[in-house]
């Protein structure tokens, strides 16, 4: 058992689904240097399978529209039923109906983005 | 290839970034962590056009290319010819590449390795069942 100021020192973790390489780079460096533990998935379906393999994400940052067979939808879904705690941000050009904690259109600053993370995280 | 061979290959340092292509998404995350746990910045790509995208656009150079064999081959005449400074390490498999990536921190920022290579195969190996689940 991890005694719980250890967990409470522990870097949050925040999942970032982006399938153009170079925008979930950037976001990814920056929010590493903001002191966040990022982990990057270029697909809704790589997205699942780090949500299946580790418990430790608290926030999911994605895009809507992804090529591969599943979008950025059918992963809020998913979440929403089978990761209830996790928190999704959706970073989209367009609006979406589907019930999420926080929604950036784009383009979003980097500032923008960390403000949303941090009222999230409450930090 | 040993760490004394990557010795003279990375050792501009401060300027150590390393790029992991690595289709498995879940393999891929711990080799980015293990390096980024002893001091590079790590680039991910999960293919060889993602990679190609990388080593065209980045402006800081990228010392090394840690590949999946399949991708790298496809890199590996493409970096040869426009990027002659970048070393790419083929890995043929989970162990293979935990060893490369164990050989890179030995030579790397802190010159240390965060964990020993067999707990990071174990680790692979343990997310990678967890994720077919």
């Amino acid at each position: 058992m991890v005694p719980a100021e250890v967990v409470a020192l522990r870097q949050p973790v925040v999942l970032i689904v982006e399938d153009e390489v170079l925008i979930r780079l950037s976001v990814s460096d920056f929010l590493r240097n903001e002191g966040f533990t990022v982990i990057e998935a270029g697909s809704a379906r790589e997205a699942l399978t780090v949500l299946q393999a580790r418990s430790d994400v608290s926030v999911v940052v994605t895009d809507i529209h992804m090529s591969g067979a599943l979008e950025g939808l059918d992963l809020i879904r998913e979440i929403r039923r089978s990761f209830p705690a996790v928190k999704i941000v959706t970073a989209s050009a367009y609006q979406i109906g589907e019930p999420v904690e926080a929604t950036l259109t784009k383009p979003y600053s980097l500032d923008r983005l960390l403000f949303v993370i941090k009222s999230l995280l409450g930090i | 290839m040993n760490s004394t061979a990557l010795r003279s290959e990375v050792s501009d340092r401060g300027q150590e970034t390393v790029l992991v292509l690595e289709r498995d998404v879940l393999t891929r995350v711990l080799l980015a962590d293990y390096l980024r746990s002893c001091g590079y910045r790590v680039l991910e790509a999960r293919s060889a056009a993602e990679a190609l995208t990388i080593l065209r656009e980045s402006s800081k150079p990228i010392r090394v290319v840690l590949s999946d064999a399949e991708n790298g081959f496809k890199l590996s005449g493409w970096v040869k010819a426009n990027r002659p400074e970048t070393k790419v390490i083929l890995a043929a498999n989970a162990e293979r590449a935990s060893q490369a990536a164990a050989d890179l921190c030995d030579v790397g920022p802190h010159g240390k390795r965060p964990y020993d290579p067999q707990l990071l195969v174990q680790r692979i190996r343990s997310q990678l069942r967890n994720g077919a689940e």
